[in-house]
């Protein structure tokens, strides 16, 4: 009885690796050597007033594998071959001007789409946003050796010929605060039509306080402070002390400095600022968005419940903002490095790439390209003031890895900036 | 001194006796290291994968314990060898008969320092066959140990027909000492049933299978947890994705099967062929919580054997031809993370083969023997090896080939000092000669400027395509404990200089020394 027990045991312990052993064998039979995929694009256009795409930019990017594709597009079909199957992320883009007259920067795509054999054919939806005249210029977020965080720093520039005005446009950081593959699921009734954002902050001003002329730039610091002194970190590239705006958390470490003070506005579905000591975006590169909210409409997600939301994934009970994608001007989207890319979290209308850095506390950070033409010069507008890059995909518009400079290019300080101010 | 060399014996007996009370056969009087090389190069069964053919070889009892210290530096290595090591190393070995049975058992632990490594974070062994791991740039040291245990049993059920079992377990644990680190453990636990039928003195056929399973798992981390490193998960040839992190978790799983046939024809010569083939599939998936597929390896090894032995009055005659084909596909998937509630996690949508890495080993080695006992006075050796590997990776097309042919001559005396505790020097030497008859890197993938396509793999080319030649000298003395007890303790040590003539290597050497007994 023992002996027959005893092989009972050999036989279901020979049976158990066994059977492991015919699944994966199974399996691993079934493959095949990898060949060119042929893929097919179909296209529909989410404005009314553009009827046509020909002449965009389609790109197929794998940027796990650093794959590219380009080819453009003509008719709303377009049939690409060669593609080695992976994981691609799809752009259509470009300026089109529409029936009306105006200029618009379409943008269409899916990110992290799956091409194989048996799921070679994908639907895009292409819409547009009318070229913005505020934009992103420069963005240091990874910090100084050896961790030193509190040297962030956000620049805008007036992009355009005309004056604008800062007061009541909406910046914020959005969620996830990293680039990662395990995004959030957000409330199926919000469509495609909103970001959400962790922390959101405003110009103060009445309206008029504070102008930006073209070719000026505004820079919101962290903390407005030379960052390079003895008592911070002589490893920081930069003196923020200039800076026009900072985000201060009243964190008596780090005194209130003379740049003025952006609005705080909402975090975890409160207007208060919370405990954290200090405004701090990822230092691998976050994903952030300037806003405006039209005339005539108001903007509370504190207190309007169809402006806020949690993680539907999460269990987490963090409140987050929803920002009208309608609302923006103009987004940024950073992660840690190039294969990170196809972790983008922003939607394409947006920004159809990713930048970044590829390192934490380094230095470094990602600076906007001056536009050229074909011949190589940069672009100005009549007055002189540089025009940027502004594709709407950052991967492309931005410089990486660029030793951090307030006021590149030597753009003009606003004249309401505190340093200009008699004593 | 021989307090310690009993005791060395005593647990190296207590390890046979696990199978009970021996009862032996054949026993020599003087088990000398010479007559221990004899011994093995006549026990042709113990080389295949049949343990069931033991039945049929005159082996005598015999058994060792050895106890050594390894050292080497030298500029001439692969970059994922390191710059110097060292190790230490405990074997025991034994065989013997038990009533019909036919007993044979091993252990062995080695622990190992490797230092100044690069490009290797996440796997103990880079040579195994298994090309997806992570690797850095920085310079690190490795501790790794490694335990082996096997043993094999044979029983003639009658006249003509005997079955066999062999079973292997191995365990090897490895940490890497500079972040981005990893402790890795690692285990192979293999099984080989066999049969060996008998037609009569003359012929003898057998019949053997294999499964293995093997696992490996690595954890790396950063013990500076303000500092995020730089690594590369690879996928080939160069082929690679940068991270910025601490790295991540690996799963190595692994199963094998295989057979092999076996003809022996024992006559005036003793020949024993043996072909083979080996089938492994081994997957690696990432992270322990939230599963997911990045690579698998289709492992096909076909080997094929052949021994000539002629056992004269005189002399003893050894040709030994090997050909070994491996051919290992490696399997990429595309997966993508699903975070709806039924489907929580990464779900693979499609699996195809991007690289494959062909090896073709062929070699010979011819021995003569002057027989002196059942040991030898003299031993010469010939041998000739050639070498053709060739990987690509499919799309983008990459690919990686190098062919050498190898020469060597040796061989070694063994000097009778004295009959009065039969006091022995085996000294030998071995020259030997490696010349590339080919080789080239042709990468067309992304990133050409990572560090892994740019001093990993073409480092790791020149090496392969270097020539380089090379002496290897050895000495033995050795004696019996006391005149009427047969066991006898040696005294070992060995010096290997290996020279290269391409590139900015320079040379190799090893030396080592170890202490043992045989009774």
């Amino acid at each position: 009885m023992a002996m027959k027990k005893y092989q009972l045991y050999i036989g279901v312990l020979i049976s158990f690796f066994l059977n492991s052993a015919c699944d994966s064998f199974k399996d691993a039979e079934k493959v095949e050597d990898v060949a060119p995929l042929t893929v097919t694009l179909k296209t529909s256009i989410g404005l009314e007033t553009v009827s046509s795409l020909d002449g965009l930019k389609v790109k197929f990017d794998n940027y796990t594998e650093d794959l590219h594709y380009v080819r453009t597009m003509k008719g709303k079909e377009l049939e690409v071959d060669s593609i080695i199957p992976g994981i691609y992320s799809v752009t259509i883009s470009g300026e089109v001007n529409d029936s009306e007259g105006n200029d618009y920067y379409m943008n269409g795509g899916i990110v992290n789409q799956p091409l194989y054999p048996g799921k070679s054919e994908i639907n895009v939806s292409v819409s547009g946003l009318k070229i913005s005249p505020l934009i992103f210029k420069e963005i240091y977020f990874a910090g100084s050796s050896p961790s030193y965080f509190r040297d962030q720093f956000y620049e805008l520039y007036n992009n355009s010929n005309k004056l604008l005005y800062l007061d009541g446009i909406y910046f914020a950081d959005l969620c996830p605060t990293i680039a990662t593959t395990n995004l959030p699921v957000w409330p199926s009734e919000d469509g495609h039509n909103y970001v959400y954002a962790n922390r959101v902050w405003k110009f103060p001003g009445n309206g008029t306080t504070y102008p930006l002329a073209p070719g000026e730039s505004c820079v919101i610091a962290q903390f407005a402070a030379n960052h390079k002194l003895a008592i911070y970190n002589p490893n920081s590239p930069v003196d923020c002390s200039s800076a026009d705006f900072e985000f201060n958390m009243n964190n008596k470490n780090y005194p209130d400095q003379p740049a003025y003070d952006m609005s705080h506005v909402f975090y975890n579905g409160k207007a208060a600022m919370g405990t954290v000591p200090q405004y701090l975006t990822s230092v691998m590169g976050g994903a952030y968005v300037i806003f405006q909210v039209p005339a005539g409409q108001t903007y509370d997600p504190v207190n309007n419940a169809n402006l806020h939301t949690k993680n539907l994934a999460s269990s987490s009970s963090t409140v987050y903002a929803k920002v009208p994608i309608s609302y923006v001007l103009d987004a940024v989207e950073a992660g840690q490095n190039a294969s990170m890319i196809s972790a983008k979290r922003i939607p394409q209308v947006l920004d159809a790439g990713m930048t970044y850095v590829g390192s934490t506390y380094c230095g470094l950070d990602i600076a906007r390209k001056r536009l050229v033409d074909d011949s190589g010069n940069i672009m100005s507008h009549d007055d002189g003031s540089i025009i940027f890059q502004d594709t709407n995909n950052s991967t492309d518009d931005f410089e990486r890895g660029a030793v951090p400079v307030l006021r590149r290019y030597n753009t003009k300080m606003p004249s309401w900036n505190h340093t200009l101010q008699s004593k | 001194m021989k307090k310690y060399i009993s005791r060395i014996g005593i647990y190296g007996g207590f390890l046979l006796s696990l199978f009970a009370t021996p009862l032996f056969a054949q026993e020599y009087s003087d088990l000398t290291p010479a007559a221990l090389e004899k011994i093995n190069l006549n026990n042709v069964w113990q080389k295949t994968s049949n343990a069931a053919g033991a039945v049929w070889s005159d082996t005598p009892k015999y058994s060792y314990v050895d106890a050594g210290y390894e050292y080497y530096n030298g500029s001439f290595h692969r970059p994922q060898q390191g710059a110097d090591g060292n190790s230490l190393h405990f074997k025991s070995e034994g065989n013997l008969i038990l009533n019909k049975t036919r007993v044979w058992g091993f252990f062995s632990y080695n622990r190992d320092n490797i230092n100044g490594t690069q490009f290797n974070s996440s796997i103990i062994d880079p040579y195994r066959g298994m090309p997806y791991y992570v690797a850095d740039t920085v310079m690190s040291n490795w501790k790794n140990q490694h335990y082996n245990m096997a043993f094999r049993v044979a029983y003639p059920l009658n006249a003509h027909l005997a079955i066999g079992l062999e079973g292997r377990y191995q365990a090897d644990l490895g940490a890497k000492q500079m972040d981005p680190r990893t402790l890795n453990r690692q285990m192979t636990l293999t099984l080989k049933p066999s049969v060996v039928y008998s037609l009569n003195e003359y012929h003898h056929f057998g019949v053997s299978f294999e499964y293995y399973s093997l696992k490996e798992e690595s954890e790396m981390s950063n013990v500076n947890a303000n500092v995020d490193q730089t690594y590369y998960k690879l996928y080939g040839l160069g082929t690679a994705v940068i991270g910025l992190g601490s790295g991540r978790s690996t799963n190595y799983i692994g199963n094998n099967v295989g057979g092999a046939l076996q003809y022996q024809y024992f006559g005036n010569v003793n020949i024993l062929l043996e072909g083979s083939y080996n089938r492994k599939i081994e997957d690696v998936r990432v992270s322990f919580s939230t599963p997911q597929d990045d690579s698998s390896v289709r492992d096909n090894i076909w080997r094929g054997s052949a021994v000539f032995i002629k056992d004269g009055k005189s002399f003893l005659n050894s040709l030994s031809l090997i050909y070994i084909n491996r051919r290992i596909d490696g399997i990429q998937y595309i997966t993508q993370y699903d975070n709806t509630t039924s489907q929580l996690g990464w779900q693979t949508l499609y699996s195809n083969v991007r690289s494959k890495y062909d090896t073709d080993d062929l070699s010979a080695i011819y021995t003569l023997m002057k027989k002196r006992d059942n040991e030898y006075s003299w031993v010469a050796n010939a041998s000739v090896s050639y070498q053709n590997k060739k990987d690509i990776y499919l799309m983008p097309y990459s690919d990686k080939k190098a062919q050498n042919l190898k020469m060597g001559l040796g061989g070694k005396i063994n000097s009778n000092l004295s009959n009065k505790l039969s006091k022995r020097l085996l000294t030998g030497i071995d020259l030997f000669y490696n010349k590339n008859l080919s080789g080239e890197y042709n990468y067309q993938g992304s990133h050409a400027d990572y560090p892994i396509v740019k001093r990993f793999e073409t480092v790791d080319l020149n090496y392969l395509i270097t020539n380089y030649y090379g002496i290897n000298l050895s000495a033995v003395y050795s004696q019996r404990i006391k005149e009427d007890l047969k066991a006898d303790i040696y005294i070992k040590a060995n010096y290997k200089y290996t020279k290269a003539k391409d590139f900015e290597f320079n040379h190799r050497s090893i030396i080592e020394f170890s202490i043992g007994s045989n009774f």
